[in-house]
């Protein structure tokens, strides 16, 4: 018989895995941070007051564990040999898209964290702003008036790197 | 111009992890529990071990013995925690935790490292000195030992005196316990003192077990001159007559001079007799006779 410990761990890695993905943003080993992220969050698992959110505290865990894995890449850059590049996008893709998904990467990992974080929840995995409240800690219209700012330094930020001037979606088209 | 909705539908599915990257995942993490719980115990250990380790190193150890004799080239460590300065005469024995100094003669200085467990203890013939973690200087000489502390705390019995505790900058003196030790205090500060100690010392050294011979006869040749000193005239002549009487009196022409001179000086003939008898007998009758002629003439 499986303990709850087991369905928490089940569900969670699919979860952490891909908060790592999106907030590393194609510049840090993504699984190794998972992989990370999930055995503090299994070791302080016992921490998390009964009744408490478990993913508000690994969405703590992995922003944490994925700030730190950008922070050795940053300094590894100095180390000659080691290539930074990371693989962007399936391998079946056009390589049109491939590039295309680095460049949005790229754009991303610009952004400061706070405007990382909200895009990564708000648009790339679609939730809800009440949900993108209680996983941040924020109100909910902090959540909007915080992913209206960070899309217009997405847009900043992608026309830099090279996708040209980003057409933004109309207010009001978020969750 | 390239749409934001695109590309954040394009870049969704391209992070949305695969089966495979989740099972990747999910069994590192499982590798690494159980390595971990494996491991676990190592740290603990070692820092037990450890700990063991460093309690056996202090408190099994051999102790370290520590003996020698303390002059002008005297060790200046003896130990790890303690310092001295020797300027005289005494010897050390005991181990670096615990020592004792038997000091004979002269300025000792010593340091000792508060808070290191040492116990050090300086003994003379008037005073024994325990170190409570302190800078300390012993001196014996003449006037028995002085015990002057520069920083910390010491604890002091004479052996003549009881027990006192003495802070920074205070010192304390421990008098001679023999009466051969007395005699040779009181012959120092006899320019110095007063009468009264003079004879409070003189008495006291009288009253010792030891007193005797040469010793004995000097005290009571000089409480008489202590007791003329202060005045006491009669005292004085009886106590003459005391120091006269002991089988190892000194200064006996010196003593029947003053006890013929207070004897006279009180109109007591008879008592001046025999002193002016011993003195015409040694051919050291001096100008006593003329106030010997003149008591013996009026009578």
């Amino acid at each position: 018989m499986r303990s709850d410990r087991d369905a928490i761990f089940e569900r969670l890695v699919p979860l952490v895995t891909g908060w790592c993905i999106r907030l590393g943003a194609g510049g840090i080993d993504a699984e190794a941070a998972a992989s990370d992220a999930l055995l503090v969050i299994l070791r302080r698992l016992d921490d998390v007051e009964a009744g408490a959110p478990v993913e508000a505290f690994a969405w703590g865990v992995a922003t944490r564990v994925v700030k730190e894995h950008r922070r050795k890449v940053w300094w590894r850059r100095w180390i000659p040999g080691i290539s930074m590049e990371r693989p962007s996008g399936s391998p079946m893709d056009s390589p049109e898209k491939r590039e295309r998904v680095r460049l949005v990467y790229a754009a991303l990992g610009a952004l400061s964290e706070g405007h990382r974080e909200v895009i990564v929840l708000m648009d790339l995995e679609e939730r809800a702003a009440s949900e993108v409240a209680g996983l941040l800690g924020v109100p909910e219209g902090t959540v909007r008036s915080r992913l209206r700012l960070a899309r217009v330094a997405f847009r900043i930020e992608a026309e830099r790197v090279g996708l040209g001037v980003v057409h933004l979606q109309e207010e009001g088209d978020d969750a | 111009m390239p749409d934001y909705n695109e590309l954040i539908s394009e870049a969704r599915a391209a992070s949305t992890p695969d089966e495979a990257a989740v099972a990747r995942v999910a069994a590192d993490v499982r590798r690494r529990s159980a390595q971990r719980a494996a491991t676990r115990w190592i740290l603990p250990a070692a820092g037990v071990g450890l700990s063991l380790a460093a309690a056996a190193f202090f408190f099994l150890r051999p102790p370290v013995e520590v003996s020698a004799e303390l002059g002008a080239a005297a060790p200046a460590a003896l130990g790890a925690n303690v310092r001295v300065t020797a300027a005289g005469e005494g010897a050390v024995v005991g181990t670096e935790q615990a020592m004792v100094v038997s000091w004979r003669r002269g300025t000792l200085s010593v340091e000792v490292e508060p808070n290191q467990g040492v116990s050090l203890q300086v003994k003379t013939d008037e005073a024994d000195v325990w170190v409570v973690g302190t800078g300390f200087d012993v001196d014996r000489g003449p006037l028995g030992t002085t015990v002057s502390v520069r920083h910390g705390r010491v604890r002091v019995v004479c052996a003549r005196g009881g027990e006192s505790f003495l802070e920074a900058g205070a010192s304390r003196v421990c008098l001679p316990t023999t009466s051969a030790g007395v005699l040779r205090r009181v012959l120092s500060v006899q320019g110095t003192a007063s009468p009264t100690v003079l004879l409070d010392e003189v008495d006291s050294a009288l009253a010792l077990d030891d007193v005797d011979g040469v010793v004995a006869a000097e005290l009571l040749a000089l409480r008489v001159e202590t007791l003329v000193a202060s005045g006491r005239g009669a005292e004085a002549a009886a106590a003459a007559e005391t120091a006269l009487a002991h089988p190892s009196v000194t200064r006996a022409e010196e003593l029947h001079r003053m006890a013929a001179h207070l004897r006279l000086e009180a109109g007591d003939c008879e008592g001046a007799r025999p002193h002016v008898e011993a003195l015409t007998a040694l051919g050291r009758l001096g100008d006593e006779a003329v106030a010997w002629e003149a008591c013996a003439g009026g009578r």
